[in-house]
C-alpha cells in the first residue's frame, strides 16, 4: 500500500524552467496547506496524533468516487466526500481515542492505536474496492495558459478551493462562538472548563472540521490522480511535516509549512535527481526541528 | 514440514529484530519507525559484501552488526534533542530516506530488483540449495545469540536503568543516571541485534529488496512489540510467532492470496487498537509474576543506615569529618526566567547532621534552589560547593555521584517498574550498569546482582515497604510512594539530602514515620535539607532554617527565632501593621 | 457557621489526584453574601477543596449542595450555569486570546443578548478592559489579567466566587485594588465569595470568616475579625 519511492505528487514527465517549477510548487503547495489544517486544528486541539488521519482522506475519496460513479455532479462528489470524511472522523475519536483518554494512555499508545487503526482501515478499503485505483468519472479538465506558466483547470480549482477552506475555517476559527471556544480550549483548556465549554464537545467539533477538509481533499486528489487504497500516506505525511515546520497550534503556520513543502519539491527537482526530491520534506522538517524546535509560526514564545 | 519450519524459521528472525525494537519501545519508551529500514540496512550490509567481495559467514553477520550499529547511533544524536511526536516523525524521515535509497542507488543495491544470490550457509548442511529444515540450524544459531544477548542487557541493571529512564527521566537524573549515555546506548544495542537479524535474513532467503523493509515492516514490528508485551523480550517471541504464524494459517483456510493478505493487516491494526484500549501491556505483561530471589535476612535496620552512608568524595582533608565545616555551600546564587528571578544573589550553607529547612512564602523560590543545588537548573552565576570541592559545572548526575540527592514533591517514583527495581537502580556503582561493565566484566554483574538486591531490601526494610518489594511501584498508597522515594534517595548513598516537601499531602498517621525516618537520617551523620510548607513539620524537624522572599534569603535562625520576628510575619502573612490600626475590616 | 441560608455548603468532604488523597473530611459552608476565606500553607488542600466544589475534580466522599441543590460531581459547565464561578491561581485567563475574546469566551454559558449587556456594564466597572479589548492576554500586566478574570466572572453571570490566590504576584498596591474589587462586588450585587488567599492579611480584612485548613483537614474555624486580632498566626500553618 505505500510505495514510498513515488514521488509526493505526480510525476510531471520533463522539468520546466524554474518559474514554472515554481507555479507547480505554488499549486501543489496550496493543496498541502489545506491538508496541514485539516491536521493542525485537530492536532493542536487535542494533542491526539491523529495519524488515522491519512485514512479519513481514503475514505472521503472513495466516497466521492462513489457519488461520481452513481453520476452525481463533481461538486455534489466533492460535498459527499467531505461528509462522508467528517462523520468518518468524529467515529475515530469517539471510538479510538476517547476509550484511550478515559484510560489516560500515553501519548504512544494513542499514536499506536491510531497507527493500526489506519491499517486496519486501509484493509478494509481494499477489500471493498479492490486494489486497483479508481478514477473519479467525468472530471472536466482542460488546459490552462498564463503566458509561460502551463498547467490544467483542475489544478487550478483544487488550489483554490484548497484556500478557499484554508480561510474558511480561519474566518471560523477568529469570528463564531464555536470557533472562540475552540482556541480557548488550545489555549488553555482547564480554564476553558471552568467556564463552561465542554472539552469533548469541542473535540468532536475540531475532528468534524479536520476531517471535512481532508475528505474534500481526498475527492480533489481523486479527481486529479485516481483514489487508491494507500492513497492518503504520502498527502498526509506532508501535512503532517508542514505542520510541525509551521508551529503547533497556528493556521498560518500550518498553510506556511504547507506551501514550504510545495515550493521545495518542485523547486527542490532542479537541483536534486529525481528520487531524492520526495526526501526534501523531511530534510526541512529535519532542520526546522534543529533550528526552530517550535516551529516557524509557533504562536506562544515560552 | 518444510512449510511449516519456514514459518518456524521467519518467526525466530522477526523475533530477533523485535528484541531490538523492544530496547527501544518497551525499555526505554523511544518509538522509532525505522525499524524495517535499519532491519534493511543490516540485510544489505551482508547482502553486499557477500555478493561484491565474497565475504562468507560469519564476518557478513559481524559487518552487518557494526553498520547497523553505527546507523542507529547516528540515529540517536537528533533523537536525543526531540520527543514524543517529533520522534515519530523524524524516524518516519530515516524509514523514508532509506528506503528511497536502498530503491534508488541501483549501481549498490539493485534497486527495486534487490540482490539475488547471496550464499546461503552452506557449511552447516552442505547443500547447494538447502531447505528450510536445513537452515533451521543456522536461524536458531542467531535466534539464540539474540535471545542470550536481550536477556542478558534486559535483566542487567543495565536494562533496569533503562526502565527507569522510561518512566521518569528527572527521576533517573536525580539518583545519578546519565539519560544521554542510556539513550545513545540503546540505540547502539538496537542497532547490534537489528544487524544480526538483518544479516540472518539476508543468508536465509539468499534475496534482499527494498520491499522487506518498507515502513509496512516497521509498523508490523511495533505491531509485534506491542502484542507481545512491551519491555518483555519473551512477550516479543511470543508476538513473533503470533504475528508471523497466523498468516500463514490463514492460507491454509485455501482463501484467495490478497484476501488473506488483507485478512492478515485488518486483524493486526484491529488488535493493535483493541490492545492499547484493553490491554496496552500486551499479552505477556512487563514482569511475569515471579517471586522474587529469596537473600538472607535484612540486615539490622541501624547498619543499614549507618553502612552504606558514605561521602562519596572525600575532599580536602579539612573539608571532611570535622563537624563545623559546612558539607554545601552555595554563594551568592542568581537565575532569571525571563522577568522573574527565583534566585537573585542567595548564599546559604548547609552543616553536617543537621537538618536545615527553606521556608517562606509561596513563589519564594525555595524549589528553584535545589534544582540550582543540584545542578538540574543551570546558574546565571555563583558557586556550588560540595565537601569543599566546586562543583558548580557538574552534571545533576554527576552531583548525585559525589553525594548530593534529592528528593520530588511529586515524588517522581518509577510507576511502571517493581518497588525494589526503583531502590536497586539508584544503587552506586553497579557492575553491569554501563555497558562496557554488563560485557567487560560479566561474572562480576551476575554476582553482585544478589548483594545489590539484598541492599535494596534493607533500604526497603529501613522504611518498612520490604512486603510489598515485588508490587509495581504505581500501585503504591502516595504516603508509600514518599517512602519509597526515601529510599531510593537512600540507594544513591549520598550524604547531602535535599527534601522537597517530605511529608506534604500525607495524612497524620504517616507523617510521624516520616519524620521519624527523616530525624534518623540526620542523627546518623547525614547533611538534610527540607523545603516545607507546613510549618509544623518545619518546627518538628529543623534546627536551623533559611527564611527567602523573592529569591533572596532575608534571614536565618532557628524556626522560632524567625517566627518571632514580625517582619518575617508581614512577609509570610502579607500583615502590614498591627492588626489594631486598621480601620476598614470586612465586616 | 453562617448567620444566613448557606448558598453553597460542603459536607465531609474528601478528594485528592489519582491515588492521593488531598483533603480529608472538608465540611464548611457560605451564606448567602458572604465572603469566606480559606487559609492555610501551601499543600494543605484549600485549591483543592474549591477544584472540588467548582466540579473539576471528582468528589471521593462527601456532598456538595450548592443553592440548595446537590451538586456533588456535576460538570463545570452545569454548575457555570447555576451561577459558581472559579477564577484559577496561575492560568486564569487565555493568554492567547483578546481581552474581549476573554470576555466573550466567559459568557459561552450566557445568552448573547445578556452577554452583551453584561459586557457594557464590565466595561464600566472596569474600564481597563475597555481601553485595552483588543490586546492579548497574555501580554498584559499581572494586576491587569486579574481585573480581567474579575470581569470574566461577571461575564458569567456568577452568584458565587471561587477565587483562588487573587492577590498571587501582584504588588502591595494592586493586591487592594483586587480586594477592593471584590468586596465592592459583594457590597453592591450581593455576590458570594469563597477564597483561598495566602495573604491572610488581606483576606481576613475583607472575610466574614475564615476556616484554617492543615494537611488536609480543618483545624480552626473562626469570625475573620477574631482571627485577626490574634498575635500572631504561625501556629496555624
Amino acid at each position: 500500500m505505500i510505495h514510498p519511492a513515488t514521488a509526493i505528487h505526480p510525476a510531471t514527465a520533463d522539468f520546466g524552467p524554474a518559474p514554472q517549477l515554481a507555479f507547480d510548487g505554488l499549486l501543489v503547495g496550496s493543496f498541502y496547506a489545506m491538508l496541514a489544517v485539516s491536521f493542525g486544528i485537530i492536532f493542536s486541539t487535542t494533542r491526539t496524533f491523529h495519524f488515522a488521519h491519512a485514512l479519513t482522506f481514503t475514505v472521503g475519496a472513495y466516497a466521492g468516487v462513489v457519488a461520481a460513479e452513481a453520476g452525481l455532479p463533481f461538486w455534489s462528489a466533492v460535498l459527499l466526500g467531505a461528509l462522508a470524511a467528517a462523520f468518518f472522523g468524529v467515529a475515530s475519536d469517539l471510538l479510538v481515542y476517547r476509550p484511550l483518554r478515559r484510560r489516560q494512555a500515553k501519548q504512544l499508545n494513542i499514536f499506536l492505536a491510531s497507527l493500526g487503526f489506519l491499517i486496519a482501515g486501509e484493509a478494509v478499503v481494499q477489500y471493498v474496492f479492490g486494489p486497483n485505483s479508481r478514477p473519479l468519472p467525468s472530471v472536466p479538465v482542460t488546459g490552462v495558459q498564463f503566458g509561460s506558466l502551463a498547467t490544467s483547470s483542475l489544478q487550478i480549482l483544487i488550489a483554490v478551493v484548497s484556500w478557499l477552506f484554508v480561510l474558511l475555517v480561519a474566518a471560523f476559527l477568529r469570528w463564531s462562538k464555536y470557533g472562540l471556544a475552540i482556541r480557548g480550549v488550545e489555549s488553555n483548556a482547564v480554564l476553558a472548563d471552568a467556564f463552561g465549554v465542554s472539552r469533548t464537545l469541542i473535540f468532536v467539533l475540531v475532528f468534524f472540521i479536520g476531517s471535512f477538509l481532508a475528505g474534500a481533499g481526498g475527492v480533489l486528489f481523486a479527481a486529479r490522480d485516481t483514489a487508491t487504497p494507500g492513497m492518503g500516506l504520502e498527502p498526509l505525511l506532508a501535512a503532517f511535516i508542514a505542520v510541525f515546520i509551521g508551529g503547533i497550534g497556528s493556521i498560518a503556520g500550518a498553510a506556511v509549512g504547507g506551501l514550504v513543502l510545495g515550493f521545495a519539491e518542485s523547486l527542490g527537482a532542479i537541483v536534486l535527481p529525481g528520487y531524492l526530491t520526495n526526501i526534501v520534506a523531511f530534510v526541512i522538517l529535519f532542520l526546522v526541528l534543529v533550528v526552530r524546535p517550535r516551529g516557524l509560526l509557533a504562536p506562544r514564545t515560552t | 514440514m518444510a512449510f511449516y519450519v519456514d514459518i518456524v524459521n521467519s518467526a525466530l528472525i522477526v523475533a530477533v529484530l523485535g528484541f531490538s525494537l523492544n530496547f527501544l519501545i518497551g525499555y526505554t519508551g523511544l518509538i522509532s519507525l525505522a525499524q524495517g529500514a535499519m532491519y534493511g540496512v543490516g540485510a544489505y550490509a551482508t547482502a553486499i559484501v557477500a555478493t561484491r567481495a565474497g565475504l562468507d559467514l560469519p564476518l557478513t553477520v559481524v559487518l552487518s552488526v557494526a553498520v547497523t550499529a553505527v546507523g542507529y547511533t547516528l540515529i540517536a544524536w537528533p533523537a536525543l534533542r526531540v520527543t514524543g511526536e517529533y520522534l515519530i516523525l523524524l524516524t518516519l524521515a530515516v524509514q523514508f530516506v532509506l528506503v528511497g535509497v536502498y530503491t534508488s542507488w541501483t549501481s549498490v543495491t539493485g534497486g527495486s530488483g534487490g540482490i539475488a544470490g547471496i550464499p546461503r550457509p552452506t557449511w552447516l548442511t552442505g547443500s547447494e540449495f538447502p531447505s528450510p529444515t536445513d537452515l533451521l540450524p543456522f536461524v536458531l544459531v542467531i535466534f539464540f545469540i539474540g535471545l542470550g544477548l536481550s536477556l542478558w542487557i534486559g535483566h542487567s541493571p543495565f536494562g533496569r536503568t533503562l526502565r527507569a529512564v522510561r518512566e521518569n527521566e528527572s527521576a533517573a537524573v536525580s539518583i545519578g543516571k546519565n539519560v544521554t549515555y542510556y539513550k545513545v546506548m540503546v540505540f547502539l544495542l538496537a542497532g547490534v541485534l537489528a544487524g544480526l537479524a538483518g544479516a540472518a535474513y539476508a543468508h536465509y532467503l539468499a534475496f534482499v529488496s527494498p520491499v522487506s523493509f518498507s515502513l509496512d515492516q516497521s509498523i508490523f514490528l511495533i505491531a509485534v512489540i506491542v502484542l507481545g508485551g512491551a519491555g518483555n523480550i519473551f512477550g516479543t517471541v511470543l508476538g513473533s510467532f503470533i504475528l508471523v504464524g497466523f498468516p500463514q494459517l490463514l492460507l491454509l483456510l485455501e482463501l484467495d492470496n490478497q484476501v488473506a493478505g488483507l485478512a492478515q493487516r485488518f486483524a493486526y491494526g484491529l488488535l493493535l487498537v483493541l490492545f492499547m484500549i484493553y490491554r496496552p501491556q500486551g499479552l505477556v505483561p512487563e514482569y511475569l509474576h515471579i517471586p522474587l530471589r529469596r537473600v538472607a535476612p535484612a540486615r539490622r535496620r541501624r547498619d543499614v543506615v549507618a553502612g552504606t552512608r558514605r561521602s562519596r568524595n572525600p575532599g580536602p582533608p579539612t573539608g571532611d569529618g570535622d563537624g563545623d565545616h559546612p558539607v554545601v555551600v552555595a554563594t551568592e546564587l542568581c537565575k532569571s526566567f525571563g522577568g522573574v528571578r527565583p534566585a537573585d544573589g542567595l548564599s546559604l550553607s548547609l552543616p553536617r547532621g543537621k537538618i536545615t529547612a527553606l521556608v517562606g512564602p509561596n513563589g519564594a523560590g525555595k524549589t528553584t534552589v535545589f534544582n540550582l543545588l543540584t545542578g538540574v537548573t543551570s546558574l546565571d552565576a555563583g558557586r556550588v560547593e560540595l565537601h569543599g570541592r566546586d562543583v558548580t559545572d557538574l552534571a545533576a548526575w554527576q552531583r548525585t555521584g559525589l553525594g548530593l540527592a534529592r528528593t520530588f514533591q511529586d515524588v517522581r517514583i518509577f510507576g511502571g517498574i517493581r518497588v525494589i527495581d526503583n531502590v536497586t537502580t539508584a544503587i552506586p556503582d553497579q557492575p553491569g550498569d554501563r555497558v562496557s561493565s554488563l560485557f567487560g566484566r560479566p561474572w562480576a554483574t551476575w554476582r553482585t546482582s544478589v548483594d545489590t538486591t539484598e541492599k535494596a531490601l534493607s533500604y526497603l526494610d529501613f522504611v518498612g515497604l520490604a512486603d510489598r518489594a515485588g508490587a509495581l511501584a504505581s500501585t503504591l498508597a502516595f504516603a508509600e510512594q514518599k517512602l519509597l522515594g526515601l529510599a531510593r534517595l537512600m540507594a544513591t548513598e549520598a550524604d547531602v539530602l535535599l527534601l522537597d516537601e517530605p511529608a506534604s499531602g500525607v495524612d497524620r498517621q504517616w507523617v510521624d514515620k516520616i519524620l521519624e525516618l527523616v530525624r534518623e537520617l540526620a542523627s546518623d551523620g547525614r547533611t538534610v535539607c527540607i523545603v516545607e510548607h507546613n510549618l509544623e513539620i518545619v518546627r518538628a524537624l529543623a534546627s536551623h532554617a533559611y527564611f527567602m522572599d523573592a529569591g533572596k534569603i532575608v534571614a536565618d535562625g532557628t524556626p522560632d527565632e524567625l517566627m518571632a520576628d514580625p517582619h518575617l510575619a508581614s512577609i509570610y502573612f502579607g500583615r502590614s501593621g498591627p492588626p489594631t490600626e486598621d480601620t476598614h475590616a470586612g465586616d | 457557621m453562617p448567620a444566613i441560608d448557606p448558598i453553597l455548603d460542603i459536607a465531609g468532604l474528601h478528594t485528592g489526584y489519582g491515588s492521593r488523597e488531598a483533603v480529608f473530611d472538608v465540611s464548611l459552608s457560605v451564606g448567602e453574601g458572604e465572603v469566606v476565606t480559606l487559609v492555610g500553607h501551601n499543600g494543605a488542600g484549600k485549591t483543592t477543596t474549591l477544584k472540588a466544589a467548582m466540579g473539576l475534580l471528582a468528589v471521593w466522599a462527601g456532598e456538595i449542595r450548592f443553592l440548595d441543590r446537590r451538586i456533588t460531581n456535576s460538570s463545570s459547565a452545569a454548575n457555570v450555569r447555576r451561577g459558581l464561578c472559579m477564577l484559577l491561581e496561575d492560568d486564569f485567563v487565555f493568554r492567547d486570546l483578546t481581552v474581549a475574546e476573554n470576555l466573550q469566551l466567559a459568557a459561552f454559558t450566557t445568552a448573547s443578548d445578556r452577554a452583551a449587556e453584561i459586557r457594557r456594564d464590565v466595561f464600566e466597572l472596569l474600564p481597563v478592559l475597555a481601553d485595552r479589548r483588543g490586546q492579548r492576554a497574555g501580554t498584559m500586566s499581572g494586576g491587569e489579567r486579574r481585573m480581567l478574570s474579575v470581569g470574566m466572572a461577571l461575564m458569567s453571570e456568577a452568584r458565587m466566587l471561587l477565587l483562588d490566590e487573587p492577590s498571587l504576584g501582584l504588588a502591595p498596591v494592586l493586591v487592594e485594588q483586587v480586594m477592593g474589587l471584590i468586596e465592592q462586588l459583594v457590597a453592591e450585587r450581593g455576590l458570594s465569595v469563597l477564597m483561598v488567599e495566602q495573604n491572610v492579611d488581606q483576606a481576613l480584612r475583607i472575610a466574614d470568616r475564615a476556616y484554617v485548613l492543615r494537611a488536609g483537614r480543618i483545624v480552626v474555624e473562626e469570625d475573620a475579625s477574631a482571627l485577626r486580632q490574634r498575635s500572631q498566626w504561625w501556629d496555624l500553618f
